[in-house]
């Protein structure tokens, strides 16, 4: 009996599995296969020998490699930037998108939906440029603004101080959109019988975000948390590589900057890859613990 | 965002991939030819004949590094000009870019394509893959084919300077590279100044270093430019502090030092320029300059092509930079006829004369893969171009050819075996040019005829011509600077020009440390005493280490 239900639903379904097979496929070529290529962080690797070929060194890569100069700094300041990325990205959008849901005028809620959207589409060196030049002491729109209000101009690329937050602010802004349509489309999907009973109660604007759309947005906000937390060494290189410079790789040099120094530039795989499998290590050790609670709190569950 | 987190490591581990699938393969491949080996077949060609054509045509793979912003005449492309036509329709060898892109990211795909094994058959490498791929015997070894087929000519220019190139190109006593050598001398720093401005706040020529300081700071407070506002600077720098354009190597030269080059100390040993006392006293001056304002706050964001947009818009009037300054300020000839610049030699902050640092002879090498059947061709190319761009068959319609609208294509530097003049040849040419210049006479020309033209152009009061007039004239030109310091050897060429094992490994380290700390201490961000606590670091981070391996391999090089 059970046998037979579970043959006609395969039966019903298997188109559904077949439109899985090629992206499962390109994550076993992407992502699996290059997992077996980590073994090059034990050893001492050269190109011509091969996987095999190289001699085994156990962990003497990763005692190198946190025995650079400035690693820790490095760290710290991956781990900085990266949470308050992760802080940012998660509410930043979820307030636009309650402020965009208040609008009723659909075709200003979509303009606006479309034009916040639109720098997600544009490349860190593009970006870079421009900001260099928005944001210059000298000459730069934000700065003769400051200056205009009275204020010493800032030197925001340049600056210790400031870097680390124009690194939040810039890829912020640059990026919730994305997020925000996310938002936009979990809160079409609360029964609007919810809100019709609320009023009916009595419960005002505020009230209904707090007591119904809020929650209803729990699983979603929840998931994207999950996710993100993942990222939390993962400062973003094309964003730090277009905008850092020697004066500022105190506050603002990271550890996909280093793997690139060290990997690309200096040819040393097997330095590189281990501090990638660092990475790759604690992001899973986050995305695990942050599963878990999402399961505990949220009683969610992607699974 | 969710890719992102892994891509670097992705990216190698890929490339792993590939090489396990690369070097599953080739190792058979020359068992395969073993018994043949590879290149023996030129080898016992009982009649070397360096332009000799192939009977059946032979197809080359190839890699090298082309700028996006080449110009080609019509219908051609870096692919398909001159040189490729040339080389089918001459020698018989047809040559297939498997990939080419610009040089600022050239050697970081070059080492994507040897860990994943997948070499071409010709390309170029730098110093240190040069000696990776040659410590695998990954490289043909091209002695003999060299011996033999490189034309006398080719021998002539290629060991014109003192057989430093072809020691540099080899390893273990084999030949594994084509040097492609250059006249160093071009990299000489030299002072450009606005001479309008000069005029105009009534300044004299420079004679030493304090006067170029006076004029920097005349430059800062004079307003030069007569619009009433303090927008100009006294010295422009970039982010990388080094370079072509608004250099500090020339403004350190002044104080004898050599940043990020090799030279003798007092008792002869090879040390690193950056971190020698002389260099402390050039920080401490261009901190102080600083603190007055004479320095663009925002230089330590600004790349070169910033810069240049900064001249264009006025905003200075001194800079230490290289012979074809010039050619980057055309944009501010046009804005402001007006405007004009010479160039003076460096000056000296005391009473020993100034000497300009120039790099080392061959840094780039053409390289075969070792297994590729044709060793040969990579030189027969070799003879291909210097006779076409040097030669008695020289032929500049058709491996220098303009566009339809009279200017230079990017035909002469798209040949893909190249090696060009040494400095003594080349300082011969440019006194041939100022010569023909002044006579007005071409046929006393031995090279340069596209800028001869240009400033017989502007000598009839073409604007045109104008910057090749300030790069190459008679007089007060960046040529002239050159040959200036070539005769009275006002110059110091960089001793070392190789790779060792602790700097491939520990480079990119210690050249962030330098430029870190440099920036720190001109901004005054870092007291200078930030130098003595540089210069300890970099020796306890590998810089100690790499001095010793550079002396021991200068030494061994003089046996």
């Amino acid at each position: 009996m059970v046998q037979q239900q579970a043959t006609s639903r395969w039966k019903r379904q298997w188109p559904l599995y077949a439109m899985l097979v090629p992206a499962i496929i390109c994550v076993v070529i992407y992502s699996y296969i290059p997992l077996v290529g980590s073994v090059i962080a034990f050893q001492d690797f050269t190109p011509f020998k091969g996987w095999f070929g190289s001699d085994w060194v156990g962990l003497d890569q990763f005692r190198y490699a946190f025995e650079l100069p400035d690693i820790w700094k490095i760290i710290r300041n991956t781990v900085v930037i990266s949470l308050m990325k992760i802080v940012a990205g998660l509410f930043v959008p979820i307030l636009f998108a309650l402020l965009l849901n208040e609008i009723n005028k659909m075709f200003v809620k979509r303009s606006i939906q479309t034009l916040i959207y639109l720098p997600h589409f544009l490349s860190w060196v593009i970006l870079g440029g421009i900001l260099i030049d928005i944001l210059s002491p000298s000459e730069g729109m934000v700065n003769q603004l400051i200056k205009w209000l009275g204020f010493e101009p800032v030197f925001f690329l340049g600056d210790n101080r400031w870097f680390p937050y124009i690194l939040v602010l810039t890829d912020t802004w640059k990026e919730f959109g994305f997020s925000t349509i996310v938002y936009l489309a979990a809160l079409t999907g609360i029964n609007p019988a919810l809100y019709e009973a609320a009023v009916i109660d009595g419960a005002g604007r505020i009230k209904q975000t707090w007591h119904i759309t809020l929650p209803g947005m729990i699983p979603i906000i929840v998931l994207m948390a999950t996710l993100s937390l993942g990222n939390v060494l993962n400062a973003g290189f094309d964003q730090v590589f277009n905008l850092y410079s020697p004066q500022v790789y105190e506050s603002g040099d990271v550890l996909d900057t280093l793997i690139y120094r060290v990997g690309l530039e200096d040819m040393q795989y097997s330095v590189a890859t281990a501090l990638g499998l660092v990475k790759s290590v604690v992001s899973f050790a986050f995305i695990s613990i942050s599963y878990w609670l999402a399961y505990r709190l949220a009683n969610y569950r992607i699974f | 965002m969710k890719t992102g987190k892994l891509t670097l490591a992705i990216v190698i581990m890929l490339s792993m991939v590939l090489t396990a699938c690369g070097n599953n393969d080739k190792p058979q491949e020359p068992s395969k030819e073993s018994g043949g080996n590879a290149g023996s077949a030129a080898v016992s060609d009982p009649n070397p004949e360096p332009f000799g054509k192939y009977e059946k045509t032979v197809e080359v793979h190839a890699a090298v590094a082309s700028e996006p912003n080449w110009k080609f005449p019509e219908g051609d492309s870096f692919e398909n000009n001159a040189w490729t036509r040339g080389y089918e329709q001459e020698l018989g060898i047809k040559v297939v870019y498997d990939w080419t892109t610009n040089e600022g990211s050239y050697f970081n795909k070059m080492n994507v394509a040897i860990t994943s094994g997948d070499l071409p058959d010709v390309f170029v490498v730098n110093g240190a893959q040069l000696r990776l791929l040659a410590e695998a015997d990954q490289l043909a070894d091209l002695t003999e084919v060299y011996e033999k087929y490189a034309a006398p000519f080719t021998k002539e220019l290629i060991e014109g300077d003192g057989g430093l190139g072809l020691k540099a190109a080899s390893h273990g006593g084999k030949l594994v590279g084509l040097p492609k050598s250059g006249s160093t001398i071009y990299e000489l720093p030299m002072v450009w100044l606005r001479t309008d401005w000069m005029k105009k706040l009534n300044l004299q020529e420079p004679k030493t270093m304090q006067d170029v300081l006076a004029i920097a700071e005349a430059f800062k407070n004079g307003d030069p430019d007569g619009n009433g506002k303090p927008d100009t600077f006294g010295l422009p720098i970039t982010k990388d502090l080094y370079g072509g354009m608004a250099s500090l190597t020339g403004f350190a030269n002044s104080y004898h030092a050599y940043p990020q080059m090799w030279v003798k100390d007092k008792d002869g040993k090879a040390v690193y320029g950056s971190t020698q006392p002389e260099m402390k006293a050039t920080l401490q001056q261009l901190a102080d300059m600083y603190k007055k304002g004479l320095i663009d706050p925002e230089f330590g964001v600004k790349d070169a092509e910033k810069v240049t947009d900064d001249f264009v818009n006025s905003k200075f009037g001194l800079t230490f930079g290289a012979n074809w300054n010039p050619l980057n300020f055309i944009d501010l000839k046009t804005k402001n006829p007006d405007s004009d610049w010479k160039a003076v030699p460096i000056v000296s902050s005391d009473d020993q004369t100034a000497l300009g640092s120039i790099g080392f002879p061959a840094t780039q090498f053409t390289v075969v893969r070792k297994g590729f059947e044709h060793p040969e061709a990579v030189v027969k190319m070799l003879n291909f171009y210097q006779e076409k761009r040097y030669g008695k068959t020289k032929d500049e319609s058709v491996y220098n050819p303009n566009d339809a609208k009279g200017n230079q294509t990017h035909v002469y530097t798209s040949a893909l075996v190249k090696s060009d003049k040494a400095n003594e040849m080349t300082i011969s040419d440019l006194k041939n040019l100022a010569e023909a210049v002044t006579k007005q006479d071409k046929s006393i020309l031995t090279d340069y005829i596209p800028e001869y033209e240009k400033m017989i152009k502007f000598k009839d009061g073409d604007l045109s011509g104008w910057a090749s007039t300030r790069q190459g004239g008679p007089e007060d030109s960046g040529f002239s600077i050159l040959i200036k310091a070539y005769d009275s050897s006002s110059y110091v060429a960089n001793l070392f020009g190789g790779q060792t094992e602790t700097m491939s490994a520990k480079w990119s380290t210690l050249d962030k440390l330098e430029k870190e700390t440099f920036t720190k201490i001109i901004l005054g961000y870092s007291d200078i005493s930030a130098f003595d606590e540089f210069v300890e670091k970099w020796n306890a981070l590998g810089g100690k280490k790499i001095t010793e391996e550079v002396n021991r391999d200068l030494s061994a090089q003089q046996e």
